[in-house]
């Protein structure tokens, strides 16, 4: 469990880390609290041949809001989202509030443990692309768009083409994922988010997350988001089970009704931790759950 | 807490004094084997078969040799002359064969089988150099269960006493069940290694080699590397350091132990292997893995009148340095608490294609107390009595105790020395307000959650001789320093040893100073193991201690001991189940544990309480899984899941001296596996409650997976029937349980 030789190079600036990635290209990894990649190294699981440490980049780890859009830098650590607090214009710093000031932090918490979410980044939990990351499942329910970065470009990504298998994403060999913008949902969304892991702080066997809009004047769903992860080689949204919450209001049936459909929709693999069958009833275990919990039924 | 100026004042044993260990771990002092290192030491890496069985036609060390840093690489045929590693216990000629050699030849049995090694400069190059091994196998198809026909079956132990046959004819009912506790072990914080240095002796250069990392057993150790790499026992020098966690499974002697002092011996430099995570998790001895099947003759009371048992325990590949000890313990130990008028067992010893297996705190135990108390819950389901009355309907009375069990274990005949079973479960039941608990619970039930409440008994054994030798002197300065062939595994032996001579000498315990597992210091020890020292190394230094305070003079003193004492105790666990995923939480966990005499009960407690994280492990986390190819699934921290503070209930210990040892002079039993034992059968019991399925959980670890369908109804696992068995003759099986031989002294 010692790495195969690599080179490390900890660039100042953006532009530095760029050039590195530039020049180096897919023998190039970035580090960016290192709490997936050290150990994959370690393992010899991962062997690139050139570390591109960020951990020295300035401009990385701001959160701001604008236009109806949260940005949150690659070197967010996880810690800093169990309290989430945004930049101003003027330099201010001030809570996150609103549905997203409320989510995040519900979802930190099941981020590992706490020395890896004083390490651990939102932007490398995205570009390492676990499918049972909560970040990812987050970044795919919520669409998230992803910015890179490379010499001399920049383009956003969106949620469903970023992921594209187990630990594999759209991001190009020269390309830095900057940023994530997250849409900031308005007070009438209701969100919730559940996960079953065999011990605190695991990765999930399965987890979901639930994002509706409810029609003021009536009550009933408006707009249905439902994200589940560790069913598939990335975190997937469940259309089927959206439809079936359309136009309705919310009601323990119905969330009943929408998780089975969500049950039926995935189509997992099994490993040591659970079994496909397994998989797929704590599916709808937990999308009924983060449903009610969305509905304020559940804490 | 703590006084440690007023031990004078007071008796000293039985004062949970602080520990004198903790100092230097908590001032950054500590010095593990990896904090060890000299100048010009060379790292050792092994290179381990990735096939679980397979015919080894070669290993090419071609590349490996011209590697940058590279000093040496051998395979087999260079080592071939340091032959196979015996057995320290409980040794039988059928299983000779099966010993492993210190690298594998013709043949690998498990993946993470050592085929070869690389020692370089340091330890970076001799894993990159390592990897240039090519490792030629010949794949055979594995066995991965030890009831296969195709599992090679070298030893069945056998006992039989009463009239089994007459009590099943006769039986108001009989109970059957099938239960089976599936393959973990001990993960000591700290990995295995290793550093042997050669140092000069007699005036000879290189003459001698000081072994760093030794645990558990360092006499043994050294006198038996000694022999196999043909010395004089005086030549190995053990070095014991802090070590961090024992289990059983550290400090036993493994291929790397040898071919590490071989390297030294061989290349004139320090030799240092430190085992990474992943090595631990593939070669450190497994445990567990019995499958039983079992049925009880029940009378009309529900008082059981026969016991009759047949099981399978999976070894692994090779048998090594333990024999026949874990089947042979849980041969001895399954009948447990209650009377159990006529018992009859088979225990088949079974080899298959994953990592060879050994003792895990409560070797034995934990299986067979599953298993027991599994049946009692099932007769108190099948005759309609509360699990408690059962018990207490089946328990040995004080007034039979001495009580001879009629089997042997560790070359000692079990006799129960004392204990008052049934007072220490009424405090249990009375602890915990059994009926009201039990009312509640329902209520919770009545009210839509899955919660329960389970209770497991047993009888633990400890103080395992034959014998240790203390040696007491007073130093200037008006200091106490007590030499012992004893081990410190980091259970707090100093602090115990130092308090019993403190005790008798009238000093202050922290004025004492032990020396333990220096092999130089003292002839000959036993070491570690079996919940031993309390008891044997501290009537030594009683001993010695006392005749120190009547003479002036230092003293020596042997303790000696035929037979073990026997501790007892019962569990108690609430859980509550999510129905939705199974999941179990365990609410509350309470052990009551009969240690005779508490010489700390505070270290008592912390036994019982770092006890009862490892059984909630083996009752609902922790497996060593396989795929059909005999890959091991299980070899990260992400995949072998030990309990961490969240998952780990708080323990109510309630410790208990009814019962002093009337075979040593201060009544001592050992504390060691109490908290352990009886985690698999409290919690089972605990989830059937919570589930409303008397005597559904029958195999271990109860993951989420397996819970969840047996609320949904899922049928009870059984087990393959297995092949026939053919009988040993039963005048053999007198001679195999009487010729376990003692330790080498």
């Amino acid at each position: 469990m010692k790495p195969a030789r690599f080179a490390y190079t900890a660039p100042d600036t953006t532009e530095g880390t760029l050039d590195a990635l530039d020049r180096f290209g897919d023998e190039a990894k970035v580090l960016s609290g290192g709490q997936s990649l050290v150990p994959m190294m370690n393992f010899r699981l991962a062997r690139p041949e050139v570390i591109v440490d960020i951990g020295r980049v300035g401009g990385l780890d701001g959160m701001s809001a604008a236009n109806g859009t949260l940005t949150l830098g690659a070197r967010v650590i996880h810690a800093r989202l169990e309290a989430p607090a945004v930049t101003t214009p003027d330099g201010r710093s001030e809570p996150l509030g609103g549905v997203l000031g409320s989510l995040l932090p519900a979802v930190a918490r099941f981020v590992g443990h706490l020395p890896i979410r004083v390490r651990g980044t939102f932007g490398g939990s995205i570009a390492h692309a676990d499918p049972a990351a909560e970040w990812c499942i987050l970044a795919r329910t919520l669409d998230a768009e992803m910015v890179a970065l490379r010499r001399g470009g920049e383009r956003a990504i969106a949620a469903a083409d970023f992921f594209e298998t187990v630990f594999t994403t759209a991001l190009a060999p020269e390309e830095l994922l900057a940023a994530v913008r997250l849409p900031i949902l308005g007070d009438d969304w209701r969100t919730g988010f559940c996960e079953f892991s065999r011990r605190a702080g695991d990765f999930a066997v399965v987890a979901a997350m639930t994002a509706v809009r409810l029609v003021p004047a009536t009550g009933a769903i408006a707009e249905a988001r439902i994200g589940v992860g560790g069913v598939a080689g990335v975190p997937v949204r469940l259309g089927g089970a959206e439809a079936t919450l359309l136009g309705e209001v919310p009601s323990a049936d119905l969330h009943a009704a929408a998780a089975a459909v969500a049950a039926g929709e995935v189509d997992p693999v099994g490993d040591l931790h659970g079994s496909a069958a397994y998989r797929r009833d704590l599916v709808r275990a937990m999308v009924a759950r983060a449903l009610a919990q969305g509905a304020g039924s559940l804490r | 807490m703590g006084d440690p100026d007023g031990g004078r004042a007071r008796s000293l044993i039985g004062e949970s004094v602080l520990r004198l260990e903790d100092r230097p771990l908590l001032v950054g002092e500590g010095r593990f084997l990896a904090d060890v290192s000299f100048p010009d030491e060379l790292h050792l890496r092994v290179v381990r078969s990735d096939t679980a069985h397979g015919l080894l036609r070669g290993v090419d060390l071609g590349e490996v040799r011209e590697a940058e840093g590279v000093v040496a690489a051998w395979s087999a045929e260079e080592v071939a002359h340091l032959g196979a590693i015996e057995f320290r216990m409980t040794g039988f000629d059928e299983l000779r064969p099966h010993c492993q050699r210190v690298l594998a030849a013709e043949r690998v049995r498990y993946v993470g089988d050592p085929v070869a090694v690389v020692i370089a400069e340091d330890a970076y190059l001799a894993e990159d150099a390592a990897e240039l091994a090519f490792v030629d196998v010949e794949p055979l198809e594995p066995v991965l269960e030890a009831w296969s026909p195709e599992a090679i079956a070298p030893l069945t132990l056998e006992h039989e006493h009463g009239d089994v046959e007459a009590a099943f004819a006769g039986a108001h009912r009989v109970v059957e069940l099938e239960a089976a506790v599936g393959r973990h072990s001990g993960i000591p914080l700290e990995t295995r290694g290793l550093l042997a240095r050669p140092v000069d002796g007699d005036g000879q250069q290189g003459n001698r080699v000081e072994l760093y990392g030794i645990a558990k057993v360092p006499h043994y150790n050294c006198a038996t590397i000694a022999a196999m790499l043909d010395l004089a026992p005086g030549q190995v020098v053990g070095r014991e350091g802090h070590v961090g966690g024992g289990f059983g499974i550290r400090g036993e002697l493994y291929p790397e132990d040898l071919l590490v002092t071989y390297a030294a011996l061989k290349l004139g430099r320090p030799v240092k292997w430190v085992e990474d995570r992943r090595e631990h998790l593939l070669a450190a001895n497994h445990s567990r893995d019995q499958s039983y099947r079992v049925r009880a003759a029940v009378d009309g009371a529900g008082v059981v009148q026969a016991l009759d048992a047949e099981f399978f325990c999976d070894q692994g590949g090779y048998v090594r340095t333990h024999g026949a000890t874990v089947p042979n313990l849980s041969v001895a130990l399954l009948p447990g608490p209650y009377l159990v008028p006529a018992y009859r067992v088979r225990g088949h010893i079974r080899l298959t294609n994953k990592t060879p297996a050994g003792t895990y705190r409560a070797p034995g135990r934990f299986e067979s107390t599953f298993v027991r108390e599994r049946l009692m819950d099932a007769v108190a389901t099948a005759c309609g009595l509360d699990p408690a009355e059962v018990r207490r309907r089946n328990l040995i009375p004080p007034e039979a105790m001495p009580f001879d069990r009629g089997v042997s274990t560790l070359s000692t005949p079990v006799v129960y020395d004392s204990g008052d079973y049934a007072r220490l479960l009424e405090r249990l039941l009375d602890h915990i307000g059994y009926g009201s608990l039990r009312e509640s619970l329902a209520e919770r039930r009545a009210a839509g959650e899955m919660v329960g409440l389970g209770i497991g008994m047993f009888v633990e054994k400890s103080g395992l001789g034959p014998f240790d030798d203390v040696r007491v002197r007073r130093t200037e300065g008006g200091g106490v320093e007590v030499v012992t062939g004893a081990a410190s595994v980091g259970q707090g032996m100093e602090t115990v040893i130092a308090q019993i001579c403190a005790e008798v000498l009238g000093v202050d315990y922290g004025d004492v100073t032990v020396r333990h597992g220096q092999t130089d210091m003292i002839g000959r020890g036993m070491g570690a193991f079996a919940s031993r020292v309390t008891v044997m190394t501290g009537v030594a230094v009683y001993l010695a201690a006392t005749e120190l305070a009547a003479t002036g003079r230092p003293a020596d003193a042997t303790f000696n001991a035929d037979h073990m004492t026997y501790p007892y105790g019962a569990h108690a666990a609430v859980v509550s189940v999510d129905a939705d995923t199974g999941g179990v939480t365990v609410e509350r966990y309470v052990v009551a544990y009969d240690v005779g005499r508490a010489v700390n009960p505070m270290l008592c407690e912390g036994q019982i309480i770092g006890g009862v994280a490892q059984g909630v492990g083996g009752a609902l986390l922790e497996l060593f899984s396989y795929d059909a190819d005999g890959q091991p699934l299980a070899t990260s921290f992400m995949d072998y899941l030990m309990p961490t503070a969240a998952e780990q209930p708080q323990v109510e210990v309630l410790l208990s001296e009814d019962a002093p040892s009337p075979l040593n002079p201060l009544g001592l039993k050992g504390a060691g596996e109490g908290g352990t034992n009886a985690c698999g059968a409290a919690i089972a019991a605990a989830i059937d409650d919570a589930i409303g399925r008397p005597g559904a959980v029958t195999a271990l670890p109860a993951t989420p997976e397996s819970v969840r369908s047996l609320i949904r109804g899922a049928v009870t696992r059984r087990l393959p029937r297995p092949p026939e068995v053919k009988q040993a003759d039963r005048a053999d099986l007198r001679t195999h349980l009487s010729i376990c031989p003692r330790a080498p002294l």
